[in-house]
């Protein structure tokens, strides 16, 4: 009972019911009154979104050809809208975007080196923010509506892995069939990367679309490493109704 | 293929671009508009040709004049060039006297150069129908179901109505709704289909007559205005006359057009409906909060008119209650003229959660009215348990036709104004409630009597402290406090139907608007509530209700 009187007189402040009472509803119009800055189309808009993606588009050549369908990126992020206008808003997001790309075994394999593999992948997990422009379309009202987005977004990468594993040749002698190998912090790429992003919204249900620009490995390494795939495109779900 | 970064920037992108906004974007983009007329200038309208004699005696009935301008057809003059300057007439409203176009922006530019357009508005769609899925299909009833049956309309004093013989005969009902299946064949509807109260259907998504297609929502609404399960009327008005409208789309595409609802009032209004039931509910959207004000969208317009031609219109409140983005009530529940009905929990007689509150965006009590929000209906499997305020609104629908049926002499807005004087509640209030559950004693001319008072106000300072009079303490048996009504406040009426010995109070600013209310459910000790009076405005007031009981405290 005690905890109805305190999220009542926390509620009020002008009126306390008294302790041997049961709340059964409470409505509060003066809050409800207050005119609201945020929500899916006021100036103020917020919410998470997770996405996933597929990496597409040509390696820079066959050294670094990777396997299609199975590379691909996960996405969990914050996206903050500014409402200019019912047609135009701007706004940023901020994303936990890991990448896979599974790498092609080849004769014509270079990255990051000639050797194949049962299994060879590179983990790029990057932190990163966007900032884009929105274009809606349709009238709405308090709602996200049709849209579409352009900007850029800039990565930071935290962590980066190459991984393969391989059959052992004599699982009886060494106690087990597979190995696998993850190699960390590597040194061969770049720490920041940047580029370009295209969302095509319907409401909650975002198509995205992302091209980097800059290189993902290191022009002054020893090697000089054949870029992979620059696009990745999927779809993201925003977390709101 | 060449997908480097300059490439892909001079090449590739623009193409992508290009691509999307042509998607997006066609250069000759069609959107639907109304194009709003100015005049109806040299048109000869016949009201006897046009309406139904039910519509012309309803007129009589109420003093009205058979026929004004919003009755006549549109020019057609008007309506030819609209249909030259633009691809596609797809439909119109005499009412509104306005034009559904599909229109090129360029269309739209040349049409707001034509001396007889007022203004272009453009269409609202959005997700219609104010229902929740059923919750349950059995053939049989449980007990708990067959409970929910008998109180849905016994809530409401179906034995009251019963008594006398009201059953909505000679009221005719008009129904919109997304289809209608199974009515038909379903027994609970065999009543109407054997005594020919299904007068008339129109399907205005496909244009043709047939209705009993597409969705149950229809079916199982119609059931709570004048269906039968057994031995038990599933709604009040078994006697009424019903037209039947399927306007809405349910499943294969979830978004309707105002433009049907349009065209189904007018027809309505033609066939001699004397109540439209509607659960059409536009929101979020479309709308922001601040334009449920009755006033901007198109629907609530044409709301205001039907009620204007002496037609009672009932529509479900919403079912954005524990939405907590919206909340409040949708258009054209927003309508001043607007029976609106909200939907209470069939245990408690309180606000079901997912009932839309009131009030307007221009603080206008809505809803109105409250009935049960969780129903047994008739549907396509017998019956269905199922919920929404769908459902609430033509169970008040079919109490309005037996209202109707025991004095007609009553305007539309005389039988609007007495719905809301019978609830249980009234003069209380809430956003919630509304004036509480309609009571059929109010329509049968009972005594009524002064009320005892079950509260009292204690002041000490600048604390007021509401009491509950000892002998009417909740361990108190309510038979000893039963009482009647004078006509003014304070009052009470007899309500048949057991409701919870809750306190209801509310705290209304100078302006008459509520700033807060609660709703308790009081202990053993006498206080309920203690307000501190520094917080309220000279002209404030508290209103409290209790036991049948409404007192009030000025500040």
């Amino acid at each position: 009972m005690r905890k109805y009187l305190l999220f009542l007189g926390l509620f009020i402040g002008s009126v306390s019911t008294l302790s041997a009472q049961k709340v059964v509803l409470a409505e509060d119009l003066t809050k409800d009154s207050i005119p609201h800055k945020f929500g899916p189309n006021r100036k103020h808009f917020r919410h998470l979104y997770v996405g996933y993606g597929f990496v597409a588009g040509p390696s820079e050549n066959k050294g670094s050809a990777v396997k299609y369908g199975e590379s691909h990126e996960w996405q969990i992020g914050y996206r903050y809208k500014y409402k200019v206008g019912n047609v135009y808003a701007l706004g940023f997001d901020v994303a936990f975007n890991p990448q896979t790309f599974f790498l092609k075994q080849s004769i014509e394999k270079t990255l990051p080196n000639a050797a194949t593999h049962e299994k060879e992948k590179l983990k790029f997990t990057n932190i990163g923010l966007g900032l884009y422009n929105r274009i809606n379309f349709g009238k709405r009202g308090n709602y996200v509506g049709n849209f579409i987005d352009l900007g850029v977004y800039g990565n930071w990468l935290a962590f980066s892995r190459h991984i393969y594993e391989d059959e052992m040749p004599d699982p009886k002698l060494t106690g087990s069939e597979h190995v696998v190998v993850r190699h960390k912090d590597l040194t061969y790429v770049e720490d920041f990367n940047y580029g370009l992003l295209a969302r095509l919204g319907f409401n909650r249900y975002v198509f995205y679309g992302n091209y980097r620009l800059s290189d993902l490995f290191d022009k002054d390494y020893t090697v000089k490493y054949a870029e992979l795939p620059r696009v990745a495109v999927g779809l993201q779900i925003s977390l709101h109704k | 293929m060449n997908f480097s970064s300059d490439h892909f920037l001079y090449r590739w992108l623009p193409a992508l671009f290009f691509i999307v906004s042509a998607t997006i974007f066609p250069a000759h983009a069609q959107e639907k508009f109304w194009v709003v007329l100015k005049d109806k200038k040299g048109v000869a309208f016949d009201p006897y040709q046009y309406f139904d004699a039910k519509a012309i005696e309803r007129r009589q009935l109420q003093g009205l004049p058979l026929s004004d301008e919003t009755d006549k057809p549109l020019n057609p003059a008007y309506v030819l060039k609209i249909a030259q300057l633009t691809d596609s007439v797809s439909g119109s409203s005499r009412w509104l006297n306005a034009v559904a176009c599909f229109a090129t922006p360029e269309q739209v530019k040349a049409l707001r150069q034509q001396v007889f357009v007022k203004e272009i508005l453009p269409f609202r769609q959005q997700a219609a129908v104010l229902a929740n899925f059923p919750v349950d299909k059995e053939k049989s009833l449980s007990r708990k179901e067959l409970k929910i049956l008998r109180n849905q309309t016994a809530s409401l004093g179906a034995a009251d109505f019963s008594a006398r013989g009201l059953d909505g005969k000679g009221v005719r009902v008009a129904v919109l709704d997304a289809g209608f299946r199974g009515v038909d064949s379903e027994a609970g509807f065999e009543h109407l289909r054997r005594n020919k109260q299904i007068l008339k259907t129109w399907d205005f998504v496909k244009r043709r007559e047939y209705a009993y297609d597409y969705s149950t929502h229809g079916t199982m609404v119609l059931s709570c205005i004048g269906g039968r399960m057994g031995e038990n009327n599933v709604g009040l008005a078994t006697g009424a006359e019903f037209l039947l409208a399927r306007t809405e789309r349910m499943h294969s595409e979830r978004y309707s057009e105002e433009e049907h609802w349009l065209a189904a009032m007018e027809w309505a209004d033609q066939n001699g409906a004397d109540i439209i039931n509607s659960s059409l509910g536009y929101t979020y959207n479309r709308y922001f909060p601040e334009q449920m004000d009755g006033r901007t969208s198109f629907v609530a317009r044409a709301a205001n008119l039907a009620a204007r031609k002496g037609i009672l219109v009932v529509n479900a409140n919403g079912n954005d209650g524990s939405n907590k983005t919206w909340k409040i009530l949708g258009t054209p529940a927003d309508a001043d003229s607007v029976l609106a009905v909200g939907g209470i929990d069939p245990e408690d007689l309180m606000h079901v959660d997912f009932s839309s509150f009131g009030p307007t965006a221009t603080k206008k009590m809505k809803p109105n009215v409250s009935a049960f929000g969780v129903v047994i209906a008739v549907g396509p499997n017998g019956s269905e348990q199922t919920q929404g305020t769908s459902f609430a609104s033509p169970l008040v629908a079919g109490f309005a036709a037996c209202a109707w049926q025991s004095n007609r002499q009553l305007s539309n807005m005389q039988l609007f104004r007495q719905i809301e004087q019978s609830g249980h509640l009234y003069p209380y209030f809430d956003y919630a409630h509304g004036f509480g559950v309609p009571q059929a004693r109010r329509f049968l001319g009972e005594t009524v009597q002064e009320a005892e008072p079950t509260i009292a106000f204690e002041r000490t300072g600048n604390q007021l402290t509401i009491l509950i009079k000892p002998r009417f303490l909740p361990q108190v048996s309510p038979d000893s406090i039963q009482k009647a009504f004078t006509g003014n406040a304070p009052y009470a009426l007899p309500v048949d139907f057991p409701t919870p010995d809750y306190v209801y109070y509310h705290l209304v600013n100078p302006k008459g608007y509520l700033d807060k209310y609660f709703v308790v459910k009081p202990g053993k000790e006498a206080e309920v509530a203690t307000l501190n009076l520094a917080y309220l405005k000279p002209g404030s007031q508290v209103r409290v209700y209790y036991r049948g009981y409404t007192g009030t405290f000025t500040y």
